[in-house]
């Protein structure tokens, strides 16, 4: 799990972005990406299509695409390649992809 | 002729992505730049620009290097070159189809560069555009193509795969990814992380977490001591490189000062738990350990990323002491194809500052192929690049050497590890089929899917060479890599439907 560099002496006029991961609304420094916001929560961001082992963002530099995740309804995108912004609507991908390769539960 | 041809296009705006594109606009060539971060930078440098202007009290973190990068940046942005981020290529494609790749017995030739086919389909194209290399990428708005005389593919590096048990597990990241959430998130670990593994950037990261107040709860280091003696061999050249161990020393000086637990020589590592890692469990110096973790950071070593141009079929070698293929190039960065340069880490293992003069020289050189410079002009404004490029590089062979991964963190010997995330192949069964005489990667590939999931092997495929080239006692170059197929990234058929239309066309 990660989190702000400056928790205790948080500059209120620090600019930041308000997206939701899964329902939650999850606050992150203007320009971080996406994958940021996953690792705030500290839980697997995905479980894997084959065997539904837990997975989160690994590399953060689009080599490992392991943090894909749905994006304002766009499947597989890779969240650490994503800059946040302020309304973005985030789903966590769990289990086998279905046809329309959208994820189900 | 339309905008969207150019004289010079350029993947990757990091240290040798920038360094060329200043190189190229001196000398007044049209230069587009395309880069898959929001801005340049590169890995190193990721973010430099917003750090220095909105949080410059964050700078003190990553220390003067760092720093050092937001004045190139501004000068690249000055430069003139057609800058644009969030491009991601996902093919490069060579107007004449390249030459069958002859049977690669992928020893560097280190000789004279084949400048390529000139037949009469290359001139007709260059008189019809004036370019005759399409990129093709996509940003947020869709996919789009540019066509140029000359490319340079300026990749960049990407962190070695680390495959241990566990390492799949939530909370498991790398040094990489933890530098680049304090970079451009402003975020450190929650929790102590524990650093496990090799390499100078275990080291940088350590003391960066340390800085910013979280102290690692353990580094737990895996360079094998054998390896000590066959890197002190090299120690002298190493000497002559301006810097680099000086910095490795305070590194390890403020390490030491900060009072943080260091391991030596680990092997048998393994990372615990079922939904996320919980221990980091391992022998060191005959002791077994287990250290509680919630984080764990995972490094050893970076290798070039290698994908685009391995997707153009170009002639490349295995470096034995970096441990990773690499593009036969010359000292301006050709490589076999013609009209195509590979510059900076994506070449081979060089750093940030040979980087930098790497992609100058590459800027140079294309400078000269196109007649904008002649050949005393070249040669004369290469000459310090040359010298200090040297310089970098020699300082290399000390530190392959002596971070270089011992055998069993390359090619996991226990059989229930993970090698091939995406697909979820194990050393096991790759150990079994190449047993039973697999010919090489691409056929470990059919077999058993190891490389055919979304990340397209950049996670496995070195494993895979290796751990063919351990079983059948043959050599990492006769064995080979898996053959990269373009598109080198995912695209939607939407995105190719809603290209731009061809220039020219």
């Amino acid at each position: 799990m990660f989190r702000s560099l400056r928790d205790d002496d948080a500059d209120p006029h620090r600019p930041e972005v308000t997206l939701s991961v899964d329902g939650e609304p999850c606050t992150v420094p203007r320009g971080a990406p996406v994958a940021s916001a996953l690792l705030q929560r500290g839980a697997a961001s995905r479980l894997s299509g084959l065997s539904g082992s837990p997975r989160a963002p690994y590399c953060m530099m689009g080599v490992c695409f392991e943090c894909v995740v749905e994006i304002d309804g766009v499947p597989n995108q890779q969240a650490c390649m994503v800059v946040a912004e302020t309304g973005m609507i985030v789903r966590c991908q769990v289990g086998h992809r279905s046809a329309a390769g959208c994820a189900t539960r | 002729m339309s905008e969207q041809h150019f004289d010079l296009a350029i993947v990757g705006a990091g240290p040798a992505g920038m360094a060329a594109a200043i190189e190229a606009r001196r000398h007044r060539l049209r230069t587009v730049v395309l880069d898959e971060q929001p801005d340049p930078g590169g890995q190193v440098w990721r973010n430099v620009e917003a750090i220095t202007t909105r949080r410059p009290q964050d700078l003190f973190l990553f220390g003067t290097e760092y720093a050092d990068g937001f004045a190139f940046a501004q000068r690249f942005r000055g430069c003139g070159a057609d800058y644009r981020p969030g491009a991601r290529v996902w093919q490069v494609e060579l107007a004449v189809p390249a030459p069958k790749p002859p049977v690669r017995l992928a020893l560097p030739t280190g000789g004279a560069i084949d400048t390529g086919p000139d037949d009469e389909a290359v001139h007709d194209e260059r008189r019809r555009t004036g370019a005759d290399r399409h990129l093709f990428y996509t940003d947020a708005r869709g996919a789009h193509h540019v066509a140029a005389r000359h490319v340079l593919v300026a990749t960049g590096a990407c962190e070695r795969p680390m495959p241990l048990p566990g390492w799949t597990l939530p909370g498991v990241l790398t040094c990489g990814a933890a530098q680049v959430l304090m970079k451009s998130a402003a975020m450190v670990p929650a929790v102590p992380p524990v650093l496990v593994g090799s390499g100078p950037l275990v080291l940088l990261l350590a003391v960066q977490l340390i800085r910013a107040g979280v102290k690692p709860a353990a580094v737990v280091g895996t360079v094998p001591a054998g390896n000590r003696l066959r890197a002190a061999a090299r120690l002298l050249p190493a000497l002559l490189a301006p810097g680099y161990l000086s910095r490795g020393l305070s590194l390890l000086g403020a390490l030491r000062r900060a009072g943080v637990p260091a391991f030596a020589s680990a092997t048998d590592l393994r990372i615990e738990g079922s939904e996320r890692a919980e221990a980091v469990a391992f022998r060191s110096r005959g002791r077994e350990h287990r250290i509680a973790a919630r984080t764990v950071l995972l490094h050893q070593g970076v290798v070039p990323n290698a994908s685009l141009w391995q997707s153009l079929g170009m002639e490349q070698y295995w470096d034995a002491a970096q441990r990773c293929f690499r593009p036969v190039v010359d000292i301006w960065g050709n490589t076999t194809l013609s009209g195509v340069l590979v510059a900076g880490d994506s070449a081979g293992i060089g750093g940030a500052e040979a980087a930098l003069c790497a992609g100058e020289l590459s800027g140079l050189s294309v400078a000269w192929q196109q007649r904008r410079i002649d050949t005393a002009e070249r040669d004369r404004r290469a000459w310090l690049a040359r010298r200090a490029l040297k310089a970098h590089w020699s300082v290399r062979p000390f530190l392959d050497w002596l971070y270089q991964p011992p055998p069993a963190l390359r090619v996991p010997a226990d059989d229930d590890t993970i090698v091939c995330r995406c697909e979820e192949v194990t050393a096991g069964e790759l150990r079994g089929l190449a047993l039973s005489g697999v010919a090489g990667p691409n056929q470990m590939k059919a077999f058993s899917r190891c490389g055919m999931g979304p990340c397209q092997g950049r996670l496995c495929g070195l494993t895979v060479t290796e751990l063919i080239a351990s079983i059948q006692h043959r050599a990492p170059a006769e064995v080979g890599c898996y053959r990269v197929r373009a598109p080198v990234l995912p695209v939607t058929v939407g995105q190719v439907a809603g290209l731009d239309r061809m220039p020219g066309g």
